[in-house]
């Protein structure tokens, strides 16, 4: 049986192996790159939002009700703390499709593909015009 | 409705699962079934319910596009190329709520909508059809590269398809924009229709576009409402489990289920929205 620390290592060096994969090769299909971005964002936040579910129910069943302002949420959630773990989940799958099509558009640029740098430019344009003023 | 704890949080997982399956199979965020749910059974208040339904269509987006995505059945350029319309609707539809009566708009789209369902009843998707409709496309079809295949689970073979009707397509992408600015709701009752009818796209691509669209436009709604302090994390949490749980089937559902069965749900589903927009529109008479 071999020590806890050198599995993890071992474990962490595949990972970056298999992310380095991902990002020499992937990154250049159009699908493979959105199916990561959307798993990704997806995967990440589901642990983020079940971590903070679970500390609020071991340390006694006191569920934050209110989202956090993005400077004192990432605060609380390095600390573990249930309320800031829950509104960055949150917040993190909210942010999902917006870096999905500034990826893309990265890729468009890369690609010279004018009509579509156009296209996922002018979305993103309309994203944040939608966010700043609060129109939607 | 006075509920315990436990039941509360196992109805709100089943109804954020149910959308999440219905969103995934039909290409509907789930917002519509969500929104009436969370107001009329947990007896939230709208705005709050609005709030956690957008978390959920996000939810149910990514976790079903994620899927369509690495699957190929899902159309990107045509789904980027109509987020510009869909953006801009939603954009628009903010400012139109100041001119449009609740009642005009209720009507309006009730019958829309009624319409779009007996279409969907009367015409057939099978092979031969999907055959048929393959013929020179627009130019500006060409310009945008629209034009794509999807491997059909059901007949086992791939197919290539053309996407008409490009700026039709559009003008009607920035209607369903407006309506979920409007409403609050996804629009994928407006998108599907619209990519299957009138540009001729395959029923189950454009579930797939549909669905992968709808992130796009929840997440800019679903930030204001975050930002203004609507958002109820560890509802939104529940949700969102509950919705990602829904995908998971769901996905495996659609790709499984023949083309013509999804295109009939979606029709009665259709029939549904438009039986309660027509009675919301008399209400408020």
């Amino acid at each position: 049986m071999r020590d806890f620390p050198s599995l993890a290592v071992e474990f962490l060096q595949r990972r970056v192996q298999a992310l380095r994969h991902v990002v020499t090769e992937d990154l250049k299909d159009l699908n493979r790159l959105i199916t990561h971005v959307l798993r990704g964002g997806m995967i990440v936040s589901l642990a983020v939002l079940l971590a903070g579910l679970a500390i609020a129910t071991i340390e006694g069943g006191a569920y934050p009700r209110t989202a956090l302002e993005p400077g004192h949420m990432l605060e609380l959630a390095f600390r573990l703390r249930p309320e800031g773990l829950l509104s960055l989940g949150v917040l993190l799958l909210v942010l999902t499709p917006v870096a999905r099509v500034a990826l893309s558009l990265g890729l468009f640029l890369k690609a010279r593909d004018r009509t579509y740098v156009a296209i996922t430019a002018i979305v993103l344009v309309n994203l944040l015009t939608a966010l700043f003023f609060g129109f939607v | 409705m006075v509920l315990g704890l436990f039941e509360l949080v196992a109805f709100i997982l089943t109804a954020a699962f149910l959308a999440g399956l219905a969103g995934s199979t039909l290409g509907l965020g789930g917002g519509i079934f969500l929104v009436p749910y969370l107001t009329l059974v947990i007896g939230l208040d709208v705005r709050a319910a609005i709030a956690a339904s957008l978390v959920g269509v996000i939810a149910t987006s990514s976790g079903a596009a994620s899927v369509y995505v690495r699957d190929r059945l899902t159309n990107l350029r045509l789904g980027m190329f109509l987020e510009v319309a869909t953006t801009i609707g939603a954009i628009a539809g903010a400012f139109l709520t100041l001119f449009l009566s609740e009642f005009a708009l209720y009507f309006l789209f009730g019958i829309i909508v009624a319409y779009t369902a007996v279409y969907m009843l009367r015409t057939r998707e099978g092979a031969r059809e999907r055959a048929a409709i393959a013929r020179p496309e627009s130019a500006f079809s060409t310009r945008l590269k629209l034009s794509s295949y999807y491997f059909d689970q059901e007949d086992q073979a791939v197919y290539r398809y053309r996407v008409d009707r490009p700026v039709e397509g559009f003008s009607v992408g920035v209607v369903a924009g407006a309506i979920s600015g409007l409403l609050g709701v996804g629009g994928g009752f407006v998108k599907v229709p619209a990519m299957n009818t009138l540009m001729r796209v395959p029923m189950k691509v454009a579930v797939a576009t549909s669905n992968f669209m709808l992130g796009v436009t929840a997440a800019a709604s679903a930030f204001i409402y975050y930002s203004r302090g609507i958002v109820d994390p560890t509802l939104a949490a529940m949700i969102i489990v509950g919705a990602f749980l829904g995908t998971s089937v769901g996905t495996r559902i659609l790709e499984r289920t023949p083309a013509k069965t999804i295109r009939a749900t979606f029709a009665v589903v259709l029939v549904g929205i438009a039986v309660a927009m027509i009675a919301g529109a008399v209400r408020l008479l």
